[in-house]
């Protein structure tokens, strides 16, 4: 069944001289529980496609929807409160937020979600173990290395129960070891809980952990692959 | 609500840098406005007793109509009724007897107009302190047929002490006035207009030079408090009734009061400049608080915040700081204030002169009363609460991709 159905979904930036079309006329059905990369070169449009896909950037045209819903049709507040309900994201920059503990980081989403004390406090020790960080809940993200923080981050993106996580070059600050271990933690999650996800990569290792891959090209895409 | 508060707090306490900085500009910003208005009203005021307390009174009693027309037939005997009468009204604290009168005043080669000041030595300088104006020299006495004259106008005439100075002028209801008095001292009143034209004679000595016996043309009254000045011009005319004027010390002296309003208006001027220099600073510094935190702001509506309520939680930050930062900037003043009311600034030279010749000392003292602190608190909440509309305005409008590229 799938949880994302994309369809002639283009977005031209004008604000530059040269018109661009980051993302060309592009149709792309997601079924829940893949494990799918999106691949190509700088500037091919990878970003910007996951940035529609997340309700933060809206298409030029074309349409995207979700278990039935389509993004275009929400209102701002409504988008935001979607993003709360079927979205985790996880970025590049691990982007955690910086006074808040990584307990805290993961709690609050559950925060916005009106979650109860007991429940956003077991779901996060959850979590913490899940991406192997028993025992550093206290900690601030600065006094964490780039791959704890990025596990954070992917524990955060979970803690909503998302239909979906979203990962932007999740591996490009890390080293072989973290993105090895952040890799093995999401295909866990994928594999046990069933959980979506979708990343784009430069990274070789992480293409070859993906069971599908696609790739774009100045905004089209060139080849879309399923392995086994 | 509660909720919010609580991620405001956090916020507050979790980056102590950022809370700091944002609460100094505010500390700042109400220190000076305290420092600055402290002056302002510490340096009327002392205007304002300057002369009041060393010359005026805060109130007279004249004779109906003497206001406006100051001869000697506008005099008033010296009723012992009428002074009881002030004295038992709510407020007063003194009231002295003055004879003033003008006569022109001659030594061997030269004449000048001179203004009669017939005083009571003693209450005199309870009120006034008179004898500290003496320069040289000592006090009139009852039975001396002395004079203290303004140092200008003794250098004018060429008169020393131990020199006779002649008077000739009118008395009360058509006499002749004339007498020869020996310069017994010199006196300043560090006012130009008086120094260059008083002679200071005894009550007596005075009521005997023109003629009016037991006659006085205003009665100076002292009040313990400045503010009550019409309250109580208000039931002194009501118990001594139209037979007398009762006038303030604004009355009195109206280029005071002028001069005061023009030091108002440029001091309002200032204060106007310096509120615009806090404000810019305070916001500023907000301004460059919410910058460094677009990108933390970016992340929190991309997992789902909306931004009303980040921008209702940023506002709380935001109170919390401002409203701490006034307190403590409004303790942290008072300090400073209090020992420079004790304790003022005393000027030399230039502006020593300049504040002697408006008649005052030359001192800056800080006013020290808690109308003001509130009224500058309540000015730099505004001041902070305008600064903060446009970070929080943009805040709520973030956008998300572009934020999270900050
Ligand atoms: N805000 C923008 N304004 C104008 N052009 C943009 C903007 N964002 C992206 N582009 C252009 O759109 C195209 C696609 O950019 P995008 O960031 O989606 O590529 P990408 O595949 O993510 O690249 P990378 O691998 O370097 O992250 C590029 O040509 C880029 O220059
Ligand atoms: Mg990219």
């Amino acid at each position: 069944m799938s949880i994302i159905k994309i369809e002639n979904l283009s977005r031209t930036y004008t604000e530059t001289e040269v018109e661009v079309k980051a993302v060309n006329n592009v149709s792309l059905n997601i079924d829940e529980g893949e494990f799918t990369a999106i691949v190509g070169p700088s500037g091919s449009g990878k970003t910007t496609l996951l940035n529609m896909i997340g309700g933060l950037d809206a298409p030029t045209s074309g349409t995207i929807s979700i278990n039935g819903s389509s993004l275009g049709e929400l209102g701002g507040r409504e988008l935001i409160d979607f993003r709360l309900r079927n979205i985790g994201f996880v970025f590049q920059a691990y982007n955690l937020i910086p006074v808040l503990t990584a307990s805290e980081n993961i709690e609050f989403i559950m925060h916005l979600q009106g979650r109860s004390k007991a429940e956003r406090k077991s779901r996060t020790d959850e979590l913490l173990s899940a991406v192997g960080l028993d025992g550093r809940g206290n900690s601030r993200p600065a006094q964490l290395s780039g791959g704890q923080q990025q596990r954070v981050a992917v524990a955060r993106a979970l803690a909503s129960k998302p239909r979906f996580i979203l990962a932007d070059e999740p591996t490009a600050n890390l080293d072989s070891k973290s993105t090895t271990k952040l890799l093995e933690i999401m295909e866990e999650l994928n594999k046990k809980e069933n959980i979506t996800f979708i990343f784009s990569t430069h990274d070789q290792r992480v293409v070859n952990k993906a069971r599908r891959v696609v790739t774009l090209e100045d905004g089209k895409i060139v080849s879309d692959e399923t392995r086994k | 609500m509660q909720e919010d508060i609580k991620l405001a707090w956090r916020n507050i306490w979790r980056n102590k840098r950022r809370t700091a900085i944002t609460m100094a500009s505010v500390f700042f910003a109400i220190y000076f406005a305290l420092m600055m208005r402290s002056m302002q009203l510490g340096t009327y005021s002392h205007a304002i007793t300057g002369v009041v307390e060393n010359y005026t009174g805060y109130l007279q009693v004249h004779k109906n109509g003497y206001h406006d027309e100051k001869t000697i037939d506008m005099v008033m005997p010296l009723s012992d009724t009428v002074m009881t009468d002030i004295m038992d009204t709510g407020g007063v604290t003194a009231v002295i007897p003055r004879l003033e009168t003008f006569a022109l005043g001659a030594s061997e080669n030269l004449t000048k107009p001179v203004m009669v000041l017939g005083v009571d030595p003693d209450a005199e300088h309870r009120m006034t302190k008179i004898e500290e104006k003496i320069t040289a020299g000592t006090m009139v006495r009852e039975g001396d047929n002395g004079a203290l004259l303004g140092v200008d106008l003794a250098k004018y005439l060429g008169l020393g002490i131990g020199d006779t100075l002649t008077m000739i002028g009118q008395g009360y209801h058509g006499a002749s006035a004339a007498g020869l008095y020996v310069v017994q001292g010199l006196i300043s009143f560090s006012m130009p207009a008086m120094d260059s034209r008083v002679v200071v004679l005894h009550l007596s000595e005075a009521q005997y030079f023109s003629s009016a016996f037991e006659m006085v043309s205003s009665l100076l009254i002292n009040i313990d408090d400045p503010d009550d000045v019409e309250e109580i011009q208000t039931a002194l005319s009501e118990k001594l009734g139209s037979e007398y004027e009762v006038r303030t010390w604004q009355e009195i002296s109206p280029e005071l009061v002028q001069q005061i309003e023009s030091d108002q208006a440029g001091g309002y001027i200032i204060l106007a400049l310096l509120y615009m220099i806090v404000g810019f600073g305070v916001f500023g510094t907000v301004l460059m608080m919410t910058t460094e935190r677009k990108r933390e702001f970016g992340v929190m509506v991309a997992v789902g915040m909306q931004k009303t309520r980040l921008s209702v939680i940023l506002a709380y930050e935001m109170m919390l700081m401002g409203l701490s930062g006034i307190i403590a900037g409004v303790i942290g003043s008072i300090p400073l204030i209090y020992l420079m009311h004790l304790h003022p600034l005393r000027f030399g030279g230039d502006t020593a002169e300049m504040m002697a010749s408006y008649g005052y000392e030359a001192i800056m003292p800080f006013a020290w009363q808690a109308d003001f602190f509130f009224g500058q608190a309540g000015v730099v909440f505004l001041i902070f609460l305008i600064a903060i509309v446009y970070p929080l305005y943009a805040t709520s409008k973030i956008k998300v991709i572009k934020a999270l590229r900050a």
